[in-house]
This record gives C-alpha cells, structure tokens and sequence, in this order.
C-alpha cells in the first residue's frame, strides 16, 4: 500500500468539482448502538467521502461505525453542510451542530485500477487540519484503508492506539455445517477458514494474526489444530486419549497451553506449537479449563472449579501454585487479559444470569456489563478499549462489541446463523 | 407408526386364527410402547428378527431399566443422583456378562456456560458414570468417555425444559 502524507504546511490542491453525495447508510441497519451522553464523548462529524456511492466501499458509513462502536465519539449527523476537500470550509456551520472535529474525504479510481483515497480531518474550532493523508490502494484494500483512517482518527483525537484495522474470528453454526470464519473487526468481510459437519469451537489467534489455533469433532472427539492464514495449510497438535481443547497461545507464539482429560479430569498442559514438549500445569481431580496467557507472558488466568464452583485463577507461566482471583460470587468463567494486563473480562453468573464483566486485577473491583442472560466467550480489541463477545438472549448467537467504558453497545452485523465463539485478534501490519 | 401398528394389529388377527402355526414373519407379536427415549439408535431400532414370539428385546422394554440409556443431572452437577443408581448397575451388569460389549458414555450439558467450561463438564459427567460402572465390576476396556460439551442437545428449546434434557450421559452401545 503506497500513501504520502499531507502536512499542513504542504497541502495538496485538489482541482476538482468536489460532489458532494449524502448516500444512506449502505446496508440495512443491522447495527445497533447506544451511545451514552458522557461529556468524556469527543462530538465528530464524518462527511460522506467524495465519490464514495460510485466507489465499492461506503467510506464514511464504515468510519462513522468504528468511532461509535468504541464508546469515545459521539457522532454528528453530517447531512445538510457541504463537505469541500479545500478552503473555503463551512466551520460555522459544524460548529453549529456541535462538532469538534471533522472529517472529510475523497475517492477516485485510477488508470490502472487502483484507486485513490483521502481525507483530512480538522478542527471545527482552531480551523485547521489536525491530520490527512492520501492513499493509493487496489480494490481489495479499500475496506481496509476506511479502518486505517478510523484509527488514524482515533488516535488523533484521543491519543491511544486505534484497532479498527484489525480482524476477528468466529463459529457460525447454519443448518448440517459449522464455519470457521475470519472478519474484519466491524464483522464484515468475512472468509471461511473451515468448513464441516461437526462442532468446531473456541477459535484463537496468534499473536502475530498468522494462524489460528481452534477445536474440531470432525473426528468425533474434540481435538486441536493449529492453522495458517497464509497458506491454509494446518496440522493436528498431538494425539492424546481423552479430549483436546482449549488452546492459548503463549506470547511469543512458540508454545501453547491446553486442556487434556486422557479420560479423566480437565487439566492444563504446555505443549509446544509442533506438538512436542507437552508439560503438566495443574493437577487436581476439579475442571481446569480456558486459560489464558497474560501480555508478558509471565502468568497464566484460567477457569476452575477446584473450590467448588468455577472461579478465575492465576499461576505462574512454569507452573505452581495457582491463586484464587474472584470472590465475588458463585459463578465465573471465560477469562481474558486485557492488552495492558490490567484488567480481566470473564463472564459471570449474577442472579442465574451470565453477564460480561470486568475485573481490575489490583484493586478488585468488579464492573458488570450487560443485563443480559447469555453472554459468553468474550475477548478485547488489541488496545483494550472494545470487548467482543457473544450473545444468545434472543436464539441463535449473535456478535457484540461493548465499548471498555460501557458507554457503547453494538450488534454487529446479523450473519444468518448461530455464532459462537468469537475472537478479537491482533492488529493488521500498517506496512 | 400408523403402519406398524397396524401391521402388528394384522399380525396378532393372524397368530389369532392361527394358533397352531407358529408364524415366520419377523416382526414383534405385540404392538409396541411409543418410544420417547433418546436417539440411541445404536441400540437398534430393528428387533432382533429370529427371536421367538415371546422374547422381547430388554433394551426396547420399558420395564426393564437397560431401556434407559439417559442419566440426568443438576444443573452445573456431575454427580449421580440416587434415582439413576439401578439403572447404572443393570447397565453394569450386563456389559460384565457380555464381553464383546463396548460402550461409549457421552457426556453432554446444557447450552448455558462457556464452551469449554461445558466440555469439560460433559467430560466429568461421562467419567462419573464410568467410576460407577467399574465399581460395580466392569473392565474398563469396554468402556470409554467422551464429552459433547453443549454442542449435541437432544432439546432444542431455551427453558427449563430443555435444559434439564440435555444435561446428561447416554450410554451407547457401540456393540453388544
């Protein structure tokens, strides 16, 4: 992907009629957000690209979906102000409808079938550009690319990283098959990685995004295979009695760590990537299941139930002596660090019902997310700042990304099916 | 089932009017009990066909606890309540006195709960069975375990109801 980038001192001048299109939204809307009233919100407007309705992607819509869903912007309704690429900009009249920043863009095909993507995103208040950039991509790219200006955006205006450029994987169950499927993080664009007749589950990523590791039945019994992205191509990680599941990569991605029965109790394993090396973790006759590596690799969370009930736990990456996490109720399961290691999102049983929530690991202190019954498998944005999970509440299994601060809930787009198992994997390479 | 009632309803007019001959057809002499026991079609659906009029298959006998090839559990429980005990030994039992029998315990659960939390609890719920059934006597080695987590409900509803159907181990039998 080529791109330059526009400073403010040297601006490209676009000599053209510059149309301004107000297409709707470009598919029904089949996403649902509920945006919180925060004064934490940053007030932004995204004006439809230039072109963008005669080009294959709808590049403001996808924008405007990736600042909602992360809890962090309230979104301006565009329609009624011009959006010109070059001064004169109508500022007063953004600063009207209450917008701090702004974004405007452009799309062109090119000669040779690329096409050429910009934007420039201002300051409704300083008049000035804040950032832009112009890319040149190939068609395939162009989704992609309105990602990459989100989290350009993103980080602009909030000063973290973004991870809208980013993808995520997950089980779709429709009639006799099960599909293992990879989106983008916003759950379009989504590929088959898989395809069979049994149960496929608990799909996770490599830290680099190259592979994933997954559950399969297609023998009957649940066993684990490591699969590349790149060539497709996978292998089956060892052969034991009893099940296989659970993987997590460690992350440095060489090794995992695994549930193994050999017909008796669950228990967790290391095993290296190519199936050699499997080491004991844990040993006791309870269920120990779904762990997960912290960020630097040094410890491990995972469910057990060795008190009776299942509880979160956390043991040193080389093994001992495992130390309690939750006590604050009867029920939890499904841990996974946040990017930063700080905190904990797991699902936990309130009231008979089961409740995303987060858990900060210093301090304790539990914060529930939903109202809803069943919620399950959830994982974060690799900045930590969006949670995926699933929820059956109304049948069949849907997606949804809550925002880290709860000020955001959206639906992601309806598949036909029922998904399970999500997964939020790293971000794409920029390169 | 219209069919076979009504072919069994033949049958026994024709072992009526015919009380000397016995008859040589296959099928049972009595019309049988509506089955509403899980999908353990291994057991086999077709009646043995050369047994006499008057031996009815065990596994298809209501009154017979081997016809249960269910066991049930609390939710989030894996062990085994009182009520579920003697059917678990007739099961036992039979396995031990026939040594080319070989049964598979499948564990299954509710769909509540994560997947792997399930898995596991499936596993446990099988293995609970198979501790029972190798203390009352049965070589392992015509026993195994396995688990179907929440993936393979035999009730497809989202209430009680149908929880309460799927958490449990079938016992199937790969041969008798």
């Amino acid at each position: 992907m080529k791109w330059a980038r526009q400073g403010k001192a040297g601006i490209r001048l676009f000599i053209m009629t510059v149309m301004v299109l107000f297409a709707g939204s470009a598919w029904a809307d089949l996403t649902i957000s509920i945006s919180g009233g925060s004064v934490t919100q940053i007030p932004i407007a995204v004006s439809p690209f230039a072109n963008q309705a005669a080009s294959p992607q709808p590049f403001s819509d996808i924008i405007s979906n990736d600042l909602m869903r992360c809890g962090m912007f309230r979104l301006i309704d565009p329609s009624g102000v011009s959006a010109p690429m070059v001064q004169p900009m109508p500022f007063d009249a953004w600063h009207a409808k209450g917008a701090d920043a702004w974004a405007v863009g452009a799309v062109y095909p090119q000669p040779d079938g690329d096409f050429s993507v910009s934007f420039r995103l201002m300051d409704v208040n300083k008049q000035s550009q804040i950032t832009g950039y112009q890319f040149n991509v190939a068609p395939s790219q162009l989704r992609e690319v309105a990602h990459r200006i989100a989290d350009m955006i993103y980080e602009s205006m909030t000063g973290d990283g973004g991870a809208f450029n980013s993808r995520i994987a997950f089980v779709n169950r429709a009639g006799h098959y099960f599909t293992l499927q990879v989106a983008d993080s916003d759950g379009y664009n989504a590929h088959v990685i898989l395809r069979t007749r049994e149960p496929i589950l608990s799909p996770v990523w490599s830290p680099h995004g190259g592979r994933l590791a997954y559950v399969s039945f297609e023998h009957g019994k649940a066993v684990i295979y490591i699969q590349s992205l790149v060539t497709g191509k996978r292998h089956r990680l060892g052969r034991f009695r009893g099940l296989s599941s659970a993987p997590a990569f460690s992350p440095d991605g060489h090794h995992l760590c695994i549930v193994l029965t050999f017909g008796s109790a669950s228990r967790l394993y290391l095993i290296n990537d190519d199936g050699t090396g499997l080491r004991p973790l844990t040993n006791t006759d309870a269920i120990d299941t779904e762990p997960d590596f912290s960020p630097d690799g040094g410890s491990i969370i995972f469910t057990s139930d060795r008190a009776g009930s299942p509880q979160i736990y956390r043991m040193p990456s080389t093994g001992g002596e495992a130390v309690r996490m939750t006590f604050n109720g009867k029920y939890y399961v499904s841990p996974r660090f946040s990017p930063d290691g700080k905190n904990i999102v797991c699902i936990k049983k309130v009231n008979g019902q089961l409740r995303l929530t987060q858990l900060n690991i210093a301090t304790g202190q539990e914060q529930v997310m939903t109202q809803a019954s069943l919620d399950e498998s959830p994982s974060y944005s690799p900045n930590g700042k969006m949670i995926l999970f699933a929820n059956a509440d109304s049948g069949p299994g849907r997606l949804v990304v809550v925002s880290s601060n709860g000020l955001a809930r959206t639906v992601l787009q309806a598949h036909a099916g029922d998904i399970r198992d999500p997964a939020w994997g790293p971000l794409l390479s920029n390169k | 089932m219209i069919k076979k009632s009504a072919f069994s309803l033949l049958l026994v007019t024709l072992l009526a009017a015919c009380a000397s001959t016995p008859t040589k057809t296959a099928t049972k002499p009595a019309p049988v009990e509506n089955m509403t026991q899980p999908a353990a079609a291994t057991t086999g659906a077709a009646p043995e066909s050369n047994t006499q009029a008057t031996a009815l298959n065990p596994f298809m006998d209501p009154n017979n606890p081997l016809s249960k090839m269910s066991i049930y559990f609390d939710t989030d429980k894996s062990h085994i309540k009182s009520q579920y005990m003697p059917i678990i030994s007739a099961h036992a039992q039979y396995i031990s006195s026939h040594p080319s029998a070989h049964v598979r315990l499948e564990g299954n659960c509710d769909e509540r709960g994560s997947t792997e939390y399930n898995l596991a609890l499936g596993e446990r719920r099988a293995v609970a069975v198979e501790k029972v059934m190798e203390a009352d006597g049965v070589s392992s080695s015509q026993l195994e375990t396995i688990s179907y987590g929440k993936e393979k409900p035999k009730a497809l509803g989202h209430d009680e109801a149908a929880w309460a159907q799927n958490r449990r181990t079938d016992i199937d039998y790969l041969s008798k």
